[in-house]
């Protein structure tokens, strides 16, 4: 099955800039900004919205970045593959990308392939605009039921900040999770695993996690070498940021066990039984796939996907109000010092399964099927007026 | 033994989103199925075919089965049951094995060992093994036969049709007619059941599709060379209609529900453009005007997107192969339209079967909605006649049997 990873504005370009290009996975990026294209190593780049902006990026402006899009529709078109997995990375903080995003969903799902998107939402200290743009985001993403992956941003700033640490610092281990999370769901596809051998089986499984995600979702990776290979990866997964807050709510968790041939069945079982002891409760639904190939020999590496559910005393995530003061930007203390604004989680609306409330959802190629199809596909209902 | 030798009175048993139904039959000396008499009750408590309230679902049921042992004055004692459900999944996968040098013909051991290698795969927590169903065989990689039994060659290779389950969700479903105090005597995949109620031989033979379009789920079963190809249970259906028309028109679910079943449609939109339903008040609603036009949209919104779902998972390819053509059944293929639909996404000749040939009251009989428990009398029929034309097909059944206990 071939894979496609577009990575669309500067953080999508960031993250995919490392990920390698194979003859069944094509990555590729597209920018508005000169600058940072030249930076990036991937070797196939698209200069987007030259005309328009001649080179200066859309400064935020999400209605321009989809605008850009727009100008160049039949050449991304084009280079959708049909019935290809298409991953989307973008931030929804940004304005390219975010603008973007949207029509090429549609546009994929046009050349009947899968979208599966990873998303970062901004830091609370780029804005209330951002910050406010993301929320409404999230939340038409989840109406129409996309597959949808989540990195808040914020999330990392919970437990405060290291001495002499760095905002750039902070967001590069948002590029990094996202990285690691990409690769992750490329080797659950693209590598035969032991629980999972087909790949719709893995799709399934991806797509149903990442419906959850984004209701108190969690992710996090970890690696270990030697002797003490998967001691060591246990220890690093449980200790991700975005796994710490999660892990006690999680109702739907995916695992991927990574090891060499010789990784013994014993030590799968250890990891299995140590995540379901530190991770989720009694009720929680796991499923493990373990991926044995020479590439791991001699080392162990785990990536773990949680999805909560949504806790009915959990508030809708209300938008920031402009007259806000913002969260202090721990960089520049010269900044405006306020309350320290509320955003732990990206907590949204479930779309309502009225009738279906008590059963599985029914999800086919990330939809969710038991959303109203005319609500999904964007038909006009027509009502008489009284 | 399934049956004993003199006993032919069968029972099938549905426990569907929409409905109970038990359906009684009898197998004639000669070999004829007589229908003696159903039992139905309004469902509740089932969604998407799963059990989700254990109590009210059994007082459904136990309502069915009080009527059908009423009309058809019997006494109720075991049961087939149609089992279906969205958790329902088939793998396709192959066993092979070496034909005896000594005996240099395929035996029926070669072909369950074929199968029981085919059957070795590890299957996630919580699912279990619900059938295996043999697509063909062939030897020595030569083309595919259905019954290689007694034929030449040194090896022979299986393709089947591996089914597995939630089996909570199973249980569920066989604790409900347990708690009747009726012993399961085996089950029936619910798409097998409606194609058999539905095809001919000949139509297997020459390739047909089988949709039945429920009322929780949208079941399929195709078959070619008269062998089964591909099944599949998505779980989606008229209930979702339902709420679809609920949700676009802020109707209470009763009143939708009555809405898609008196004027309910999926073609036809363009001549009744600004033509206006008029639905009358009644308790906790106030009365409302919708256009013809929009309940259309909404209606094939759905069942277009659900049948272009059926036609993505069997394959363009596979469709050129149903030279028999598409035959839509179940409560759903009552939609006004749907064939016309369904004719244009397939590109193919589709059918709606409504009626069954079977002896007895056929009025009450020609509902579309009735395949499936129809099909499972039937498919207990061909065992009973099997089983009085050779006794060694009993063992077989019985060895059958012994695979599924972990579920009946």
């Amino acid at each position: 099955m071939k894979i496609q990873i577009f990575g669309l504005g500067g953080t999508g370009l960031q993250v995919i800039d490392a990920i390698k290009a194979t003859d069944s996975v094509q990555v590729m990026g597209w920018d508005a900004d000169e600058q940072a294209l030249k930076n990036c190593s991937l070797k196939e780049k698209r200069w987007i919205g030259a005309d328009l902006l001649r080179g200066w990026g859309v400064r935020g402006d999400k209605s321009v970045g989809a605008q850009v899009f727009r100008l160049h529709e039949q050449e991304i078109k084009n280079e959708i593959k049909t019935s290809a997995i298409v991953f989307l990375v973008v931030s929804l903080g940004g304005g390219l990308g975010a603008g973007g995003l949207t029509s090429v969903i549609n546009w994929v799902k046009e050349k009947g392939a899968l979208p599966i998107i990873l998303v970062s939402t901004p830091f609370q200290w780029e804005g209330v605009r951002s910050v406010n743009q993301a929320i409404q985001m999230l939340r038409e993403l989840r109406k129409t039921g996309e597959a949808v992956f989540i990195f808040p941003a914020d999330q990392l700033t919970k437990e405060g900040w290291a001495e002499g640490e760095r905002a750039d610092q902070k967001w590069s281990a948002v590029i990094e999770a996202m990285r690691q999370c990409l690769s992750g769901l490329m080797e659950m596809i693209t590598k035969k695993g032991l629980v999972f051998s087909e790949t719709e089986e893995v799709l399934k499984a991806i797509t149903k996690i990442s419906h959850g995600v984004s209701l108190q979702g969690g992710f996090g990776w970890g690696e270990g070498k030697g002797t003490h290979a998967m001691d060591e990866a246990l220890a690093t997964v449980i200790a991700n940021d975005w796994l710490r807050d999660a892990a006690t709510s999680a109702h739907e968790v995916l695992v991927a066990v990574l090891g060499g041939p010789k990784l013994a069945l014993a030590e799968v079982k250890k990891a299995t039984e140590f995540l379901k002891q530190h991770v989720g409760n009694e009720n929680t639904h796991f499923i493990f796939n373990a991926i044995l190939e020479e590439s791991y020999e001699g080392k162990v590496k785990l990536v773990i996907w949680t999805a909560g559910v949504q806790k009915s005393e959990t508030p809708i995530e209300a938008p920031l109000q402009e007259s806000e003061e913002r969260a202090p930007l721990p960089v520049s203390q010269d900044k405006a010092k306020g309350q320290e604004l509320k955003q732990e989680a990206f907590a949204f609306e479930t779309p309502n399964r009225g009738r279906f409330e008590k059963t599985d959802a029914t999800f086919y190629q990330g939809e969710n099927l038991d959303i109203p199809t005319f609500l999904r596909k964007q038909i006009r209902i027509r009502q008489v007026s009284l | 033994m399934l049956f004993r030798s003199k006993e032919t009175t069968l029972v099938a048993v549905e426990t569907g989103t929409s409905k109970m139904v038990v359906a009684v039959g009898h197998v004639r000396h000669d070999g004829v199925l007589k229908v003696l008499g159903l039992g139905e009750s309004s469902s509740a408590g089932v969604r998407k075919g799963d059990v989700f309230d254990p109590k009210t679902a059994s007082d459904a049921l136990r309502e069915a089965m009080a009527k059908a042992e009423e009309n058809a004055d019997v006494v109720i004692h075991e049961a087939f049951v149609a089992l279906s459900g969205a958790h329902l999944e088939c793998v396709a996968q192959r066993g092979s094995t070496m034909i005896s040098q000594e005996k240099k013909v395929v035996t029926e051991e070669d072909i369950e060992e074929a199968r029981d290698l085919a059957e070795e795969m590890s299957l996630p927590e919580g699912r279990c093994h619900v059938a295996t169903l043999p697509k063909g065989f062939s030897i020595d990689g030569g083309p595919r036969v259905s019954d290689p039994v007694g034929m030449n060659g040194t090896q022979v290779e299986g393709e089947f049709l591996i089914v597995h389950g939630v089996a909570s969700r199973l249980h569920n479903v066989m604790d409900r007619v347990r708690e009747l105090q009726i012993d399961v005597c085996d089950f029936s995949l619910s798409p097998m059941a409606s194609a058999e109620a539905v095809l001919t031989e000949e139509q297997k033979k020459l390739g047909a599709l089988v949709i039945d379009l429920g009322g929780g789920l949208t079941h399929y079963a195709a078959y070619i060379n008269g062998q089964i190809e591909s099944l599949g249970v998505l779980g989606v259906g008229g209930d979702h209609v339902t709420q679809d028309l609920s949700r676009a028109f802020n109707l209470p679910l009763r009143l939708s529900e009555d809405l898609k079943c008196s004027q309910g449609a999926v073609v036809g939109e363009d001549r009744v453009r600004d033509e206006v339903i008029a639905l009358k008040p009644m308790s906790g609603f106030a009365g409302k005007s919708i256009y013809r036009e929009s309940l259309i949209k909404v209606m094939r919104a759905r069942w277009e997107e659900t049948l272009l779902i059926v036609k993505k998972q069997l394959g363009d390819n596979f469709l050129d192969l149903l030279s028999a053509g598409i035959f839509l059944t179940g409560g759903s293929s009552r939609t006004q339209g749907i064939q016309t639909l369904a004719e244009t996404i397939f590109q193919l000749p589709v059918t709606l079967v409504k009626e069954h040939a079977f002896n007895g009251n056929v009025g009450e009989l020609a509902r579309p909605e009735l395949s499936t428990v129809l099909g499972v009398l039937l498919l207990g029929q061909k065992r009973v006649l099997q089983e009085r034309g050779d006794a060694s097909l009993g063992q077989r059944f019985s060895r059958a049997l012994k695979k599924m206990k972990f579920i009946v």
